[in-house]
């Protein structure tokens, strides 16, 4: 067995409405599996994939780009888009980067994206080592994470399933798959929702209004939360996240 | 952005809760098990058709693929098809049906369908030159993909997608698979049906290795004249159906085991 137990991917048969739930950078479907299950508890379809790389070892992410993590969100994409009319994505921080690009190229309904970033994290590490990130990512393949604090609901933090290291090649990558969002972002022009934490440590809430500001939509519903870091699909305010989700889903599905 | 071309998505039809994972081959695409998954999705079956990792986008993403990923790849498909069936059938061609297998260790599944699977990695220069391909191919990148010829429906072959020039690292790749595959074999105790083509892609001795290293005791095997290697495919398409079918209602989901 490859897949790290309770990072499976999962599937949710339902109505004709199809919510694609996508997981973000060094993690794992159960980022968004109890959301799912809030969504299929209303009726919705839902599908979670687990992106390439993800939930096995640190090693094979080490291995991916980003346009391999963009194909298996396309994967999933398809896959329900077998069993729908219509589709909605939700997708939580580098999940709803890949959303977005995906509404852009396809027919969906709209896009959930939850504290996704639109620049890489303001770590100080990170803005010396941009420019030698590829050539150390060959000497320096993985650093561990440590990011266990911050959380609102601590024992949310000892349920997550996610690498405990990230690779610096990927860390190359998702720099990569940022450029590429940002030109690409002003082509959206579907309905939007954004959520974010006021105190997320990891990406700071600037990142949503850029996203906001960048957009094409009429109409973007912007949520703030407070108890909350990064995760919101997982730490103390996620109820309210699903809640919000599912009125949004209710909002734009045309489909009974 | 798009990635995947129309013909290289996976696919996936909700029916009954007797599910089928189809599993195309090396380096080929989710279009070769379609066919297949279209009539088993109307005989009422639950049918996925897995994307393995590296496949049907371009030849060179095959080069960063190790075997591990495609393992990976099938059990996505089977934990998706889990949602809506419990009773799971692998159903792989070629280097898919060595997948199947694997997959039936450690998952629960009923039983598994191989299509012309060679028992060895076909290439006899691999085992030898396994252990120095990582260095090889940083040289000797590429080469052509072998019986890319071995059809006998001229459309089907010119509809089905599949890289003309195969990853050499990728090649290891597929000779520690089989290798893992041979270790799994005897431990595999599902029921088996293995199909096989009288074409020249495998040997009648490729089936004979099943039979004999397979620790199933429900063995069936058919042999499919006048089609090449792409059983599901190809002009026997028709035949390989019947014999699934009828595998599925007798020896699979529904009263075996």
């Amino acid at each position: 067995m490859r897949i790290m137990p309770g990072g499976e991917p999962f599937f949710h048969p339902g109505g004709r409405t199809g919510c694609l739930l996508l997981h973000g950078f060094t993690a794992s479907p159960q980022e968004v599996r109890e959301m799912g299950e809030h969504l299929a508890q209303a009726g919705f379809t839902v599908l979670g994939p687990r992106l390439a790389g993800h939930a096995t070892e640190v090693m094979d992410m080490a291995r991916t780009r980003w346009e391999d993590w963009l194909a298996s969100a396309e994967d999933g994409l398809h896959l329900l888009s077998d069993c729908c009319d219509e589709i909605i994505i939700m997708g939580i921080s580098m999940g709803g980067v890949l959303g977005l690009l995906l509404g852009i190229e396809f027919p969906v309904r709209g896009v959930l994206s939850m504290a996704a970033p639109y620049w890489l994290p303001p770590d100080p590490r990170l803005k010396i080592l941009r420019p030698v990130l590829r050539p150390l990512s060959l000497i320096i393949p993985t650093l561990p994470k440590g990011e266990g604090d911050g959380w609102y609901d601590q024992e949310a933090a000892s349920r997550r399933v996610a690498y405990a290291s990230r690779s610096l090649f990927s860390v190359v990558q998702l720099d990569h798959l940022l450029r590429v969002f940002r030109s690409r972002l002003p082509l959206y022009d579907k309905p939007l929702a954004l959520v974010h934490s006021k105190v997320d440590r990891f990406i700071p809430p600037e990142n949503c209004r850029h996203i906001q500001q960048a957009v094409a939509s009429e109409e973007v519903d912007c949520t703030w939360l407070e108890q909350s870091n990064h995760l919101v699909t997982l730490d103390a305010e996620r109820y309210r996240v699903f809640d919000l989700a599912l009125d949004f889903a209710l909002k734009i599905s045309a489909a009974p | 952005m798009r990635i995947l071309s129309e013909r290289c998505k996976p696919f996936f039809h909700t029916g009954s809760d007797n599910g089928c994972l189809l599993i195309h081959g090396f380096p080929g695409t989710p279009h070769e098990m379609k066919w297949l998954g279209v009539q088993l999705a109307s005989a009422g079956y639950s049918t996925l058709g897995v994307r393995l990792f590296g496949h049907g986008t371009r030849p060179e993403d095959l080069t960063r693929a190790r075997w591990e990923d495609w393992v990976a790849s099938v059990e996505d498909g089977y934990h998706l098809l889990r949602g809506v069936a419990s009773n799971i059938v692998p159903i792989g061609l070629s280097m898919g049906g060595m997948l199947a297998l694997l997959l039936s260790q450690g998952h629960a599944v009923r039983a598994a369908v191989v299509m012309d699977t060679p028992y060895q990695v076909p290439d006899p220069r691999l085992p030898l030159l396994r252990p120095i391909i990582p260095l090889l191919s940083a040289f000797w990148k590429f080469t052509p993909t072998p019986n890319l010829d071995d059809w006998h429906d001229p459309q089907a072959r010119q509809e089905n997608p599949a890289y003309e020039r195969i990853a050499v690292r990728a090649a290891a790749e597929l000779h520690d698979l089989f290798k893992g595959g041979h270790e799994a074999i005897p431990e595999i105790q599902v029921p088996i049906l293995l199909l096989y083509s009288t074409s020249e892609t495998t040997k009648p001795e490729d089936a004979y290795s099943f039979l004999k290293h397979l620790g199933s005791t429900h063995i069936q095997t058919h042999w499919i004249e006048g089609t090449g290697h792409n059983l599901p495919s190809d002009s026997g398409r028709e035949q390989v159906l019947q014999h699934i079918l009828s595998f599925l209602e007798a020896g699979g989901p529904k009263n075996s085991r």
